[in-house]
This record gives C-alpha cells, structure tokens and sequence, in this order.
C-alpha cells in the first residue's frame, strides 16, 4: 500500500463523525436526532470509500462493497426511525425525545 | 427372642452375630482405617433383656387398652410406643458401640415423646424437656467417651492395636474385656472415658446427680411411667454399663466411682421416696434406687447379678406401676393422703401391689429377693478386696429399710383402713379385663422370677455370663446370715409402716419436731432440682442473653450495616438510568472514548512493563 497522500479526507470523516456525536448528544429533536446518525453514519461511509480508493485489487473491491451494504443498512435504519417518529407523535403528542422517559426504574 | 431364650438355657457364652451393613471410608482417611458397622449380636445378655423388654412391653400395650381409652391421640401414643419398644429391643441387639449409641438417642426422643403425651399440659411439658434436657447431658457425655475411644483406637492408637474402630468398635467377647485385656487400657484417657460413658449411663438411669428428670416424668400416662421404669428407658442405663463392663472393661478407678455412685443413690433415692404424698412419685423413688443396686454390682464386678435384678426389677416394678395406673384409674387422684381403704372394692390390684411391694421389699421368695440379695452378698465378698466399697455397701444395706417401709406405707394408705380419706373420692372398681391379666401375669412373674437362679442354665448364665466370673451363691453361712440381716431389716420397715400408716392411721409430725427440717428436705428433694433451676435460669440464661446479644448487635449489625452500604450504593447508582435517550448515547460514547483510550495508551503501556513474549 502506498502512504496516504492527503490528510485532508480523513480530516473530513472525522469532523463528520464529530458533528454526528455532537448532534446525537445536543439534539432532543427525534427528526434531528436521526439526522445526526445520519452524519455520523456517513463519516464511517466516507472512509470506507476512501481507503478502497487507495487500496489495490480485491481489497479496494471489499471496501466499496461494504460502502454499498452501509448505504443500504442507513436507508434500512430511517425506514425504522421515522416509523418510531410517527407512533411517537401519536402517543406523546410530540416528537420531543425528553418527553418519552418511561423505560427506567 | 426365641434364639435369645435358646442361647440363656445353653450352657456358658454363645452368640449369634450377624452383620448388616459394612461401610468404610476410602482406605487411608483415617491413619488407622475406620469403618461404619450396622448388625446385631444376640447373646446371653440381650436374650435377657429381650424377654424383658418384649414381655413387658407386651403386657403395658395389654393395659394400656383399658387405662387410656377416654384419651385423644391414641395413635400417636400406640405408634410412639412401638417406636419406643423397636429403640430399645434394637439397642439391646447392637453389636457395635455407635449402633448402640443410634438406638440409645431413639430411646430418649421416644421417652420425650411419651413423657410429654399430655402436651397441652405445662408441667408434662416440661417435665418432658426436663427429661430430654437431663439425659441430654449424660448422651453428651457418652458422645464424647466414644470420641475418646475413637481418637485412642482409630487415630492414635498404638502399633497394631488401632483395629477396634477400623472394625467399626465391634463387641469383642473374650475371656478378658477387650480394653482391659489386649488394648493394655488401664490409661489415663481409658478412665475418663469410662466416667464419661458413666455419665451417659447415669443420665438415662437416672443415677445420682442426674437423677432429677425421672420423678418429674410421672407427669406422662402411667402405662408410660411403668415401661420407662421397667423396660425401656432406664434399662438402656444399666445396660450400657453391663456391656462395657463385659465386652470392653473400666478400670479400677471407674469401677469405684460407679460403686459411689450406685451405693450412695438406693440410699438417696429411697430416703426421698419416704415422706412423697404421690403414688407415682414413691414408686419412682424406688426406681433409682433400685437402679443403684444394679449399678452397684456392675461396679462391683458383678454385671450378670446387676442384670438379673434389672431382670426381676423389671417385672416387680412394671407391676407396681400398673397397679398403681389401676388405682389412678379408679379414683382418679395421685394424691396418697385422699385414698384408704381400697382393698376392698380393689381386690386384684390390692393382691397385686402387694406382691409387688413385697418383690420391691426383698421378702423371700418373691422375685426382688434373690436378686437384690445376691447383689448384696457378691459385693459383700468383694468387700474384702476393695475396702473402700464399704461405705457404699452399708448405705445399699440401709436403703433395705427404707425400701420396705416406703413401698408399704403407700400399701397402707391406699389399700388399708375403711374407707377413703377423701370422701368426695368417686366409688373405686376394678378396670376392666385388660387391666387386670397384665397384673396377674406380672405378679408371677413378682413371684417366681427370682427362682429362675435356681434353673442350672439360667445360673450358669449369670454366674459366667460373658466369661467374666461372678460368686456362685453358695449360700453358705455368710450369705444366710447376710440375707437374714435384710429379711428383718425390711420385715422391720414393712412393720414400722403398719405401726404409723395402717389401719387408716395417718402419722402427723409434730410441727416443733426437729424431724420436720428433715422432712422439709426431703420432701423438697434435698434441693437439687431448686439448684438445676437456677443455674438454668441465672446461668444458662445468662449466657445466653449475652450470646442473644451478640447475635442481635455484633453479627446482624454488620450485615445490617453491609445492607445499608449496599442499598444506598444501588440507590445512587440506580439515578444513571434516567430513561432519556441522549444520555444513553452520551454512555455509549464515553464508553467507546474510555476503550479507544485503554487500547490506545494503557494496553501498549501495561504490556511493555509486563508482558512477556
């Protein structure tokens, strides 16, 4: 493998991944919420894409492979969280995640 | 009981031994192996006390269908009986020591059992805790003389003699007793295990000073009194003694205290039956007492006489018990001094306390005589090798005195005069059959059980029973002169009796008599149950409100303690889940940061200090 020519991607995916967290943790929007794993997801997707870039047969192939597969497992995951976000709305009455604190001692 | 009647008429020692189980640890547990032995050994010893205990037991299950057939539980009381008789007939078939010891706590939870039949009365109740607690400290005591036995002959014994516990402390019969003989015991620790099995003995015999439990158990049915007093329960005393006498030998030492011991109880005993107003309680009086000369002769070296005046004792006493449930029965009051006259509405059981007194007595030919007075010869022969049993012998000799004059004043007050002294006292008859055949059959046996030394086999039994030689009775001078002594010493109490209670006399002390000290002391039985009272109240209790303490305060503090610790730690810990999905993604995050950390730049630091390859 040939070194890395630019930090600058990797730099990228990690200030995604940043905003993502940032996101998930500030968030108490469910829509924003899942736009955050939404980021986040992205950044791990964007290094994937990147390093099969860089990668040399097989390898590189796996990389995109598994890049297509995420893509996929994200679109899965918000078919599920906007499905949370309706009945949500129609139990609460919002779509407020610090309203919905049952599910503790 | 047939091989045991056909093993007493055949001439010097046989037995039959039959092992059941055999269990042994694996081979080198112990340093000198033991093993767990369950079997029986019929021999001239337990065929004697199988005919008591099957005979007697019989004729009390007999009575006992008419004395108790207006009390509840009977159930209980017949299964508790049996179990009872089972104890005690397997005891005397044991042929190892922990076996014995099995049966013998079987016979003390039965007597619990039957001595507390009336439960819901508080002082059978206690009585029979009192019982259970007693013998409690004699079982212990025979607990720990076995333990000696064991650590002496499975853990340390010497080269080539650990093999009575590997064997699983199996009866040995030979021409010595086993410890004595081959074990070469004549050791310090032999000793004190022989005072420790005493003591057993003494708790279930009820010998001086653990004889506070049995006056105290006439609190159950009088069926009950008569087979704890005959058969069963005490006899398991007598005959833990006679066995280790016989098959495994005390030394010198123990043989003189069980003298003390048994000498100075008939004349304890008997002095405090002298002044009781109760019925049953006399008779039980004279129970230890004459449980005294058979520990007397078993100290004294003449286990078989000791064993044959259990055997006489047995059916004499029974009598007087059932006798005495009659009159119970018919009057309904235990009390002497509300009875008199009864002789004439209440001829069987009059005839038969008679002859039961008269047994009790040792007025020839009736059974007690032979017995008690060949006791008394053989102890006198002995006198001349250990002077120090003359004390001992002289207080057995005047408990004759007090004997006869006991049991008859009981006679005199409840048989004699004209009519009762309670007139409120409901009119008095004979039970019903069932009653009255165990009384007739126990009454020949009152009379002619004595002549069975007379029968060459039956002699032959007890003179060399186990190899251990007794005195033949020669009945040479010595001996007539001796019985003669005793014959006018009880003929003297019986007629003292006469003079004070017969007739319907009642004999009042007068209140400035210095006799009445005396007679309050006996009557509060010289103060020994006061004494056992308190030391379990003041003592005991003591103890245990400071154990009591301990427990409370000091053990169920700590944990308490630790139960706070913990509760509140849980309490804070439980507020983390606060059901809000940010601060679970916020863990998740600081656990992955926390990983990324650990793996990033502990891991390679812990590993280039300690890691090896």
């Amino acid at each position: 493998m040939t070194a890395l020519p630019e930090i600058g991607f990797v730099a990228l995916s990690a200030a995604l991944l940043a905003v993502g967290v940032f996101g998930m943790l500030t968030r108490r929007n469910f829509i924003l919420l899942l736009i955050s794993i939404e980021i986040a997801m992205n950044a791990a997707i964007l290094n994937f894409v990147y390093f099969a870039a860089f990668s040399s047969g097989a390898d590189g192939l796996v990389g995109q492979a598994i890049a297509v597969v995420l893509v996929g497992f994200a679109a899965t995951e918000v078919a599920v969280g906007l499905g949370i976000v309706l009945v949500l709305n129609r139990v609460k009455g919002s779509i407020n995640v610090a309203n919905a604190t049952e599910l503790k001692l | 009981m047939l091989i045991g009647a056909g093993e007493m008429l055949s001439p010097g020692y046989t037995n039959v031994q039959y092992t059941w189980l055999h269990l042994a640890p694996a081979p080198g547990a112990f340093p000198n192996g033991f093993s767990l032995v369950m079997g029986t050994l019929v021999d001239p010893l337990s065929g004697l006390m199988l005919i008591v205990v099957t005979v007697v037991g019989f004729l009390v299950m007999l009575y006992s269908i008419g004395y108790m057939h207006q009390d509840h539980g009977l159930p209980r009381y017949y299964a508790e009986l049996s179990l009872f008789l089972a104890a005690m007939s397997g005891l005397v078939l044991s042929n190892n020591l922990l076996e014995f010891f099995l049966f013998w706590e079987l016979v003390g939870v039965c007597s619990y059992f039957l001595i507390g039949f009336y439960y819901e009365k508080p002082s059978a109740a206690s009585a029979a805790k009192e019982a259970f607690l007693v013998t409690r400290v004699g079982d212990v005591m025979f607990l720990a003389g076995i333990f000696i036995y064991f650590d002496h002959y499975a853990l340390a014994g010497p080269a080539g003699l650990g093999g009575w516990a590997a064997n699983g402390f199996v009866f040995v019969h030979g021409a010595t007793p086993f410890l004595a003989g081959s074990m070469g015991g004549n050791s310090t620790l032999l000793t004190i295990a022989g005072i420790l099995i005493l003591g057993g003995a003494a708790g279930k015999s009820a010998q001086f000073p653990l004889h506070v439990w049995l006056p105290d158990a006439m609190e159950g049915p009088t069926t009950v009194s008569a087979l704890i007093h005959a058969a069963t329960m005490v006899a398991a005393g007598v005959y833990l003694l006679a066995v280790t006498s016989l098959f495994l030998g005390f030394t010198s030492f123990d043989l003189l205290v069980i003298v003390a011991i048994g000498g100075f109880t008939t004349l304890f005993a008997a002095s405090m039956a002298v002044v009781h107003p109760d019925i049953k309680r006399v008779i039980a009086y004279s129970t230890i007492s004459q449980l005294g000369y058979m520990v007397l002769a078993i100290g004294a070296g003449f286990a078989m006489l000791g064993l044959f005046h259990l055997f006489t004792h047995a059916f004499f006493k029974a009598l007087l018990f059932l006798a005495a449930g009659s009159v119970i029965h018919a009057v309904g009051t235990q009390d002497l001094f509300k009875m008199g006259g009864l002789r004439k509405t209440m001829r069987v059981t009059a005839a038969a306390f008679a002859i039961g007194g008269l047994a009790l007595a040792g007025i020839p030919p009736f059974a007690g005589f032979w017995s008690k007075d060949d006791i008394l010869a053989a102890v006198y022969s002995d006198l001349g090798a250990h002077p120090a049993y003359w004390p001992f012998f002289l207080m057995a000799y005047a408990a004759v005195f007090l004997t006869a004059y006991y049991i008859f004043r009981v006679w005199f007050l409840v048989f004699s005069g004209d009519h009762p002294r309670d007139p409120t006292l409901p009119h008095a008859h004979e039970g019903p059959w069932v009653m009255q055949v165990p009384l007739i059959i126990l009454s020949a046996f009152a009379v002619f059980g004595g002549l069975l030394i007379f029968v060459p086999s039956f002699d032959n039994l007890l003179l060399s029973g186990n190899g251990v030689a007794g005195v033949p009775p020669t009945y040479g001078t010595t001996q007539i002169v001796l019985s003669a002594i005793s014959v006018l010493l009880a003929a003297a109490g019986i007629l003292l009796a006469w003079r004070l209670w017969g007739n319907g006399r009642v004999f009042v002390l007068a209140e400035s008599s210095p006799a009445q000290a005396l007679r309050r002391l006996l009557l509060n039985r010289y103060y020994f149950k006061v004494g056992y009272d308190w030391i379990g109240q003041k003592g005991v209790y003591t103890v245990a409100r400071a154990a009591d303490f301990f427990d409370r305060f000091v053990i169920d503090g700590t944990i308490r303690g630790f139960e706070r610790m913990f509760a509140g730690f849980s309490d804070r810990l439980r507020r983390i889940q606060s059901g809000l999905v940010s601060d679970y993604a916020a863990y998740v995050v600081a656990g992955l940061l926390t990983v990324f950390i650990l793996l990033l730049f502990v891991a390679p630091y812990v590993v280039s200090k300690w890691g090896g390859a």
